[in-house]
Order: structure tokens, then sequence, then C-alpha cells
């Protein structure tokens, strides 16, 4: 007992003192917006007349469409704790589908808004079964969405066939592509995403049980919380978001290609953990996967846009990642916490 | 435990063993470099049918060039009857060498015909087949300085491409297209391969012989369609207003660039290199892509498979080879709107037969290029 009184833990966060811990409060919090803000500022800076138009933020926020509804997806899944590396598998098998059930240039399919629900079907199938054999089986996620990632993408192939197949203009097609306000109803689609993942996270039962799994799954069983139901429904989800990425991304393209997801993967794990949501699960939210999707959008955008030489663009792109993740991670410096 | 029992381990005897395992290895390596160097200065042996096994490598299924190789490679085993077994590296070296190696050992001898993923995983193949007494016959990149004569009869030819042709050819047509004026951006692939290097190389050449027209960026898309999508969108951004044409090394690049101008409402014309039906049809059309290259994959997955099969079954005597018939550059055809209608319908079992009849290398056209490595 006097060993805690002549030791007692601080009351703060950590050893911080004056100076650090003014820097270090609002950068857990806001770290990854006022990271944004700062790139933003920078490219600003160095492309005066070319990044802050209107043409440009319209282009950034077009790219960063497929990204933000991924990352919505990802951000539940992470907070359970778990991961889910199938995205990229998902989202192209459920874009060749789409491609395929759509008017196309191989088959006399036109199948409208039901190719797009059959698409997103096909991405609660795969959530679902993610979800399941990960309760029922317990076999980790990381190894389990890695077998899916492959299902997904072996689907995928044997749909392609032997040669792409392109999308033809059609109602739901050119809908996609139409604008609201200068900019595609793609991203609109993506917003609307996110608001339902907002108000999922703080008002719904579904999320706040993700978060209550995610710091303590044992805990959350004893407090009677159906825990296989909810993990599975998270999985679910991510499976349906990455469906609609899937096809939003195949329409982009206008064409069924299996490397419609190439590279998301890296980008939506990303954007989470420079976001500041914990892979320990738990802590986070999507608000913050929002802000760092965009900061990483702004910064493929500013290095294109600068012209710097591709060669080095990757090196620079991790320099910053590894920024702003300190700069987001800096409040949690507790002397006594444990990385891996 | 006692020391006698097989389970226990005193740290004398664990030292011991393992000096006994490290001296093993480096025995029975040093033996294998020893068997290796002998069989590369054998002499060409040759073998019945029944004993072959005819391999084809690829990167990945869903690339429409390679579905064309893989179609040419089936028709090549349909007319010799034999068994052919597909080799998808899925962009991994160590994938293809270790596939390769899996049809090795079925106990057959191999006819290979390689497209390497990367000009560095030539030398190790060809030493493998070289190895279990097969032949190999490789297609576009190899190391610089390293030619099929220095492995033995085994590598029986390289079959080379002239990458700065087709992307002088492709950025001549795209210049003429846009009237000798105005501002285009470039789109090359995998920074590190030689094909990407040979083509920009050609549009360099092109560019210095129209002042019209100005380079106003680049950027690497890596072959992929969806990567060439996003930097095209931003690479349009940049130069807003300014850009009336794009060049890419690969037609897969240019339709991913198409898209991205198509969204972005911006009237380009194109140009890529490959030859593969969405581009063709964009070109009959008079669609944005106005030009490019047919590789024809259907005749490289063949005839590199029949150069093999002959060297293997002794109707081809490798030592009687020309040098640029061992190391060669090797046809392939610019494609434009007047030239399209040739290219559109895709070859069948007889047109491929018919090629073949031409002979195994009616398309050799020269020596190897000079490298662009500096």
């Amino acid at each position: 007992m006097s060993l805690l009184k002549e030791n007692p833990r601080p009351t703060t966060m950590g050893p911080h003192k004056g100076i650090t811990r003014t820097v270090t409060k609002p950068a857990g919090q806001y770290g990854t917006a006022v990271a944004l803000v700062i790139l933003f500022a920078a490219f600003s800076v160095i492309n005066p007349g070319s990044f802050m138009t209107a043409g440009n933020v319209i282009t950034i926020l077009n790219q960063a469409t497929v990204p933000l509804i991924l990352v919505t997806g990802m951000t539940f899944v992470v907070l359970l704790g778990s991961v889910d590396l199938s995205l990229e598998g998902t989202m192209a098998a459920a874009g060749i589908s789409f491609v395929l059930l759509s008017r196309n240039s191989v088959n006399g399919n036109d199948f409208q808004l039901a190719a797009l629900i059959i698409a997103l079907i096909i991405g609660v199938l795969f959530g679902l079964v993610t979800g399941l054999i990960h309760n029922y089986l317990k076999v980790p996620s990381f190894i389990l969405t890695l077998g899916m990632w492959y299902i997904g993408l072996g689907t995928a192939t044997i749909l392609y066939g032997d040669g792409a197949t392109t999308l033809e203009p059609s109602p739901l097609v050119n809908w996609f592509g139409s604008t609201v306000f200068g900019l595609s109803n793609s991203f609109w689609i993506a917003v609307g995403v996110f608001c339902l993942a907002l108000v999922l996270s703080k008002w719904t039962k579904f999320g706040r049980y993700a978060y209550a799994i995610g710091d303590s799954q044992e805990i959350a069983k004893v407090a009677g919380i159906k825990v296989f139901r909810y993990k599975t429904l998270v999985f679910v989800f991510s499976g349906a978001c990455a469906a609609l990425a899937g096809v939003i991304g195949s329409v982009k393209l206008g064409a069924g290609v299996v490397e419609v997801g190439s590279g998301q993967l890296f980008f939506t794990l990303t954007a989470v953990v420079v976001g500041g949501t914990l892979l320990s699960g738990g802590s986070g939210g999507v608000a913050r996967s929002m802000f760092a999707i965009l900061l990483l959008t702004v910064l493929n955008n500013g290095l294109v846009l600068s012209g710097v030489d591709p060669s080095i663009q990757q090196a620079l792109f991790g320099c910053v990642i590894v920024i702003a993740v300190v700069l987001t991670a800096l409040r949690k410096r507790d002397v006594l916490r444990v990385v891996k | 435990m006692n020391s006698y029992s097989p389970f226990s381990t005193s740290p004398m005897s664990r030292r011991t063993a393992l000096l006994g395992i490290a001296a093993g290895t480096v025995g029975l390596s040093l033996a294998g470099c020893g068997a290796a160097r002998n069989v590369a200065e054998s002499e060409q042996k040759t073998y019945p049918d029944s004993e072959l096994l005819l391999v084809s490598t690829i990167h990945t299924a869903t690339n429409d060039y390679m579905q064309n190789w893989l179609t040419g490679s089936r028709a090549f085993a349909k007319y010799a009857g034999l068994p052919l077994r597909i080799v998808n590296s899925n962009l991994d070296s160590q994938q293809q060498y270790s596939q390769i190696q899996s049809a090795m050992a079925t106990g057959k001898r191999v006819v290979v015909n390689l497209e390497p993923l990367a000009s560095a995983d030539v030398p190790g193949i060809a030493r493998s087949v070289a190895r279990n007494g097969g032949y190999v016959v490789s297609s576009w990149d190899k190391p610089d300085g390293i030619k099929p004569e220095d492995i033995g009869p085994s590598w029986v030819s390289h079959m080379g491409f002239d990458g700065v042709a087709a992307g002088e050819y492709t950025a001549t047509q795209l210049f003429e297209a846009m009237g000798g004026e105005g501002g285009i951006i470039a789109l090359k692939g995998v920074l590190d391969s030689n094909a990407s290097k040979q083509r920009y190389a050609g549009l360099e050449k092109a560019l210095a012989a129209y002042p019209g027209i100005s380079l106003l960026g680049s950027d690497s898309a890596n072959w992929d369609r969806q990567t060439a999508y996003t930097k095209t969108q931003t690479l349009l951004s940049r130069f807003a207003g300014k850009v009336n044409g794009i060049w890419a090394g690969s037609d897969s690049m240019t339709l991913g660039a198409v898209a991205a101008a198509e969204s972005a409402g911006v009237q380009v014309k194109a140009v890529g290199i490959d030859g593969i039906q969405e581009a063709l049809k964009s070109v009959k059309t008079g669609g944005p892509i106005v030009a490019t290259w047919y590789s024809d994959g259907f005749y490289s997955g063949m005839i590199g498979l029949a150069i093999g099969h002959a060297a293997a079954t002794g109707k081809l005597d490798v030592s009687t080879l020309q040098p640029a018939q061992r190391d060669g550059t090797y046809s392939q055809f610019g494609v434009s709107r007047d030239s399209v209608d040739k290219y559109l319908k895709e070859p069948d079992y007889t047109s491929l037969m018919a090629e073949l009849d031409k002979g195994l290398f009616n398309r050799l056209v020269g020596g190897p290029l000079p490298s662009v490595n500096s």
C-alpha cells in the first residue's frame, strides 16, 4: 500500500510535461485532421496555380470515393480487433459480376439495379462466410481473410474468362457517372455510406457493441452481448462495402477487370492506422479514418501534381505516413505502454 | 537423460551435429555446381515425343496478351499431340521458378516457352532446365551480357522485340492524329523493365521529330489499368486544358487512361502497345485510341514451343544455328485505322498452323538490339 503512495501513477497520460502536453493533446484527437490541413497548405504553396483549384479539389474527392467506402467497412472490422484482408478479392468478384450482369460487350444481359443488388449480395456472402468460419471454427481473421482474398480473386479470374468485358452505357452506369454540384454520384454514394457508418457507430447497437467487443470480447460476452452475431454482422458490412466499391471501381474503369482493387488493401489499412484506430481494437472511429483517407489521397495527388519523380514517390509517401502515425500516436506514448 | 538416448543433446554433440550438417550442405552445393557446369557443356540430347512435356509461362491469367500467348501454346500442343503445363507466376519470380521445377520433377524432359518476369530470372531457369536435359526458349527480357551460347544447347534461343520501334511508331501515329501540335502526357510501364525503357526511348525519338508537340509530364503506371486511371486523373488535373494526347507503353494502361479522360470530360487521342481486342476495337471505330502495336502473343506463345520442341526431337540442330537465330529480334506490327482489320479477327488453329508452316525463324529480322541500360 505504501509503495503505491510513494510511486503513484501519474494522473495525466504518461510523463508529458509543459509544451509537449499542449501539442500531444490535440494531436491525439485531431492529429489526422491537422496533418491533412498542413499537407493541403504545403501542396498549395508548392503548386500555386494547380493544386487549390476547383477542378483539382473535385479530382481529389473523386479519387477518394472508392477508398472512403472501403475504409468505413474496414474500420468496423479493425475496431473488433480483427482485420479483413479480403477486400481486393471481394471487389474483383463483385465488380466483374456486376459488369457481366449489366449491359456489356460480350453477352445480352442488362439487369440494371438487379445487377447492383446481386453484386452487393456477393459481398454479403463473402462477409457471412468469413464471419461464420471465424466465429464457429475459430480461425483467426488474418489468415481466414487472406484465404478469402484469393478465393475472391480466383472467382473473378474464372468469371473474367479470356478477355476483359467492357461496360456499355446504360441508365444505371450513366447515373453513377453523372454529377451533382460537380461531383459524381459515386462520390455522393460514398458520402452516404460514411454518414450511415457514423450513425451506426454512435447510435446503434451494431456500432457500440463493435467497440465493446474490440475492447474486451470476454467482458462483452459476460455482459450478455451476442458476440458471434455482431462480429458476423461487422464482416458482412465490410463485405458489402467492398462489393459496392468494386462496382463503382468497375464503372469508373468502364470494364470488368480483376485488378480493379489492386493496391486498395494497403491504402485502406494505412488509412485506418494513420487515422488512429488501434489495430488491437476498441478505440478509434470512422471519422478519423475518413480524414486519413483524405490525407492519403491529397498526398498521392499532390506528389504527382508537384512533378515528383515516380521513382521517389513511394519513398516520400512512406515518409509522410510515418510522420503522420508518429503525430497521431504521440499522445499514447505512455512509458508503460507496450508496443509490438 | 543419458547421453546415449537419441533425444538427448549435450552441448558438445549438438555442436558437432551442426558442424556436420553445415559441412554436408557446403559439400553438396559444391558438387551440384560442378555437375551443372558439366551438363551445360554437353551436347544436344534428343528424345522421343513420349518423354517430353511442354511448359508455357505467363504472369497473370487476367491479361489479354497472356491469354493470347496461352492460346498459341495450346495450338502447338494440339498440333504436336503433347501434354502442356501452364505456369502462372502470379507476378512472383520464385513461384515461376518452383513451378518449372515441379514440372521437371514429373520425370519428363521439359520444353519451356519462357516469358520471364524479370531479366534476372532467365539464367537461373536456363541452367535448371539444362540440368534436367530439357530445352528453353526465352522472350522479351534477358540480362545484358549473357547469351544462350553461354549456357549451352539447352537454351536454344532468345527472341527479342524492338520496343523502340514500337514506341516510335505509336508516338508518330499519335502526333499525326494531333496534327503535329499540342501537349501529351506519357505513361511508362514498370520502371525497371527493358520493354518499358525501350518504348519510352522510341517516344523520345518521335518527339525529336515533331517540335510542335510538347511532353507535359510522365509517370509510371506499372502496366496496370487501374493505376493508369488514377495517375491520369491527377495528370489531367495538373495540366488542365493542355492535354490533347496520351501515350502509354501498353494498351492496358491506355485503356485506363482513356477511361479517366472520359470521366473528366476531356477529349484526347491515345495510343497503346500490344494490340489487345479492346484497343483494336477502339482503333476500328475511330475511338480515342488511334493506333497500337500488335505484339502477337498468339505467335510468340506458339513459336517458342515449336523451336524448343524441334531442338528436343533433333529436327533442329542447335549447333548449326546462326548467331541471330540464337539471340535475335523478331518482327511485330504497327496497327492503325488502315491496317486494323487484319488483326481484329483472332487467329484460329488453322491460321496459326499456317504461320508455323512458314518456318521457325520466319519472323526473325536481325540480331540483338543495343541495350537501353546505360
